[in-house]
């Protein structure tokens, strides 16, 4: 007999697959301070994520930064956020690189290089916890406003 | 083609701000060393002779540019040593890809050049350790003997992604030429090495794939038609026959939290013409399938567990007619494999696998390793290792 712990599972699963991305410990998605854009839809940004769009919606280059698959923010930033686990990102981006299809997101070390790669940098999106954003200078880091529809 | 896309790159740079072009410059790359063990029957190299075989090794390499937001550039070289098979440096893919059409949640484009062929789950990444599901591909879905045929193609792809409520379409349809070391194939094939050498034609490849939009379940339909022509040699057997393969292969995963569960159908039309009096037409059905589960014990430790099986005939499983047509063991007409894996990734980079396979049956066995195959032997055992990083 199949136990009443792997139908709540499997519940849990379907479930998972239809729900909007809560905004409750989600990171903040952050861009450069040169880029214009201030706000972007959540479809936008799971198009840059999985690599399905490569340019801002003013048409400037895009450029995609990430920290590791295990990393908790990582994980936050993919479940919370994109609404996908971590596990779907992994397989589509190695997929793209090692199949000749497409490109990955560029991986960093940890939040304090993702935070520094983004300020200085001109085209960039990426992603930050908001301590470590509440601690920065006002305008070193583009904090974008994610519609969700 | 190689050339026309290095021309096409340099025009390119030579005309705009090379550090907009050189932004999007991306590379990639893996190094791969297994080892094999088993208590009969060779697996790269010579397994079971000594200490066992370091045979295969595999060290990938590619790079790839984006200059205009609808246009890339891929290419990557793969070396790989595989007992007496491989051991060279192939140019695994090198195409350029064209999204003529791009809303974001629909993508449709071509790729022209050398294009990775779309089967199953696993096979355009095959030969990426840290994408097959187990240092062995299971047997019947990924048929070692096809492999050169299975890797890529020169042609065209078209691709059709579209993005909805449930999750993501994935479409692909190829067309082209396939590699055309085939000679595993061929011995396979005639149960000896024929004089002439049988050639491969046209491919025809499509695949439907669909993901939901957490990524726990995938489904996927493959479709492959290849045709084969045999060039006869001097005071040869057979005249120039014709071989058709067409297959269809149904793919599905399912992720509960920590376990995965995947598994494939395969069955495979052999059309078989025109040979001569010496190798009557024919038609054999081959099918296959496998089951894994895979289960998350740490965030960094797997296991595994697979059943695989494969039959060359569907109508001769145990292989008696196979063996009385060729001479060779009846054992030579399937495979089923049990496994039991273990999968450590301790850093994103490494990882380290173990494999414990109980086969009976040898139809996947490489005739460069195993050159007489009345000497192999049903029931064997097969240990492998495996240590990777990729970059």
């Amino acid at each position: 007999m199949i136990s009443r712990t792997f139908y709540k599972q499997l519940i849990f699963i379907v479930l998972f697959s239809c729900i909007k991305p809560s905004i409750g410990f989600s990171a903040e998605i952050i861009a450069s301070p040169h880029v214009k854009t201030t706000t972007l839809s959540l479809e936008n940004l799971r198009h840059i994520f999985f690599m399905r769009r490569q340019e801002w919606p003013d048409g400037t280059p895009i450029k995609i930064y990430v920290l590791s698959d295990n990393n908790i923010l990582h994980k936050e930033f993919s479940k919370e956020n994109l609404g996908v686990f971590p596990y779907k990102l992994r397989r589509l981006w190695d997929r793209n690189v090692f199949s000749g299809t497409g490109q990955s997101p560029i991986l960093l070390k940890d939040e304090s290089e993702m935070i520094k790669v983004i300020s200085t940098s001109h085209r960039a999106i990426g992603y930050a916890s908001k301590e470590a954003i509440s601690n920065l200078n006002q305008g070193s880091v583009n904090v974008l406003f994610i519609k969700d529809k | 083609m190689f050339k026309g896309i290095l021309l096409l790159l340099t025009l390119y740079m030579s005309h705009s701000h090379a550090s907009s072009v050189f932004d999007s410059f991306q590379t990639h790359g893996f190094i791969n060393q297994g080892y094999f063990i088993s208590s009969s029957n060779n697996v790269y190299g010579k397994s079971s002779t000594g200490n066992g075989s370091l045979g295969l090794t595999e060290i990938g390499l590619n790079a790839s540019i984006r200059p205009f937001s609808q246009l890339s550039f891929a290419i990557q070289g793969i070396y790989r040593k595989a007992g007496a098979l491989n051991n060279d440096v192939r140019l695994d893919f090198a195409l350029l890809d064209w999204t003529f059409y791009n809303t974001g949640d629909i993508q449709a484009g071509i790729r022209l050049g050398r294009v990775k062929n779309p089967i199953g789950f696993f096979n355009e990444t095959r030969d990426m350790p840290f994408t097959r599901p187990s240092i062995y591909l299971p047997h019947g879905i990924y048929y070692e003997r096809l492999r050169n045929i299975y890797l890529s193609a020169d042609g065209a792809q078209f691709y059709f992604n579209q993005s909805t409520d449930i999750g993501e379409f994935d479409l692909k349809i190829s067309a082209g030429q396939p590699l055309d070391d085939i000679k595993e194939l061929e011995i396979a094939f005639f149960s000896f090495d024929a004089p002439g050498s049988l050639e491969p034609e046209d491919a025809y490849l499509a695949k439907l794939e669909y993901e939901n939009k957490s990524g726990a379940t995938r489904l996927a339909l493959s479709y492959v038609d290849i045709d084969l022509s045999y060039d006869p040699g001097t005071h040869d057997l057979f005249d120039d026959g014709d071989i058709t393969i067409k297959m269809l292969i149904l793919s599905a995963q399912q992720r509960i939290d920590d376990l995965t569960l995947t598994g494939a159908y395969l069955r495979q039309k052999s059309v078989v013409s025109n040979f001569g009096p010496f190798f009557p037409n024919s038609t054999p059905i081959s099918e296959s399938y496998y089951l894994q589960g895979q289960y998350q014990l740490t965030p960094t430790l797997q296991v595994g567990l697979r059943y695989d099986v494969a039959y060359l005939s569907k109508d001769d499983k145990d292989g008696a007619s196979y063996s009385a047509l060729t001479g060779k063991p009846k054992h030579s007409a399937f495979t089923k494999d049990s496994m039991l894996s273990l999968n450590w990734i301790p850093h994103n980079q490494w990882m380290l696998r173990a494999e414990y396979h109980r086969i009976n049956g040898t139809s996947f066995l490489s005739y460069a390793d195993n050159p007489m195959p009345n000497a192999s032997t049903k029931n064997w055992d097969l240990f492998a290792l495996q240590l990777s990083y990729r970059f």
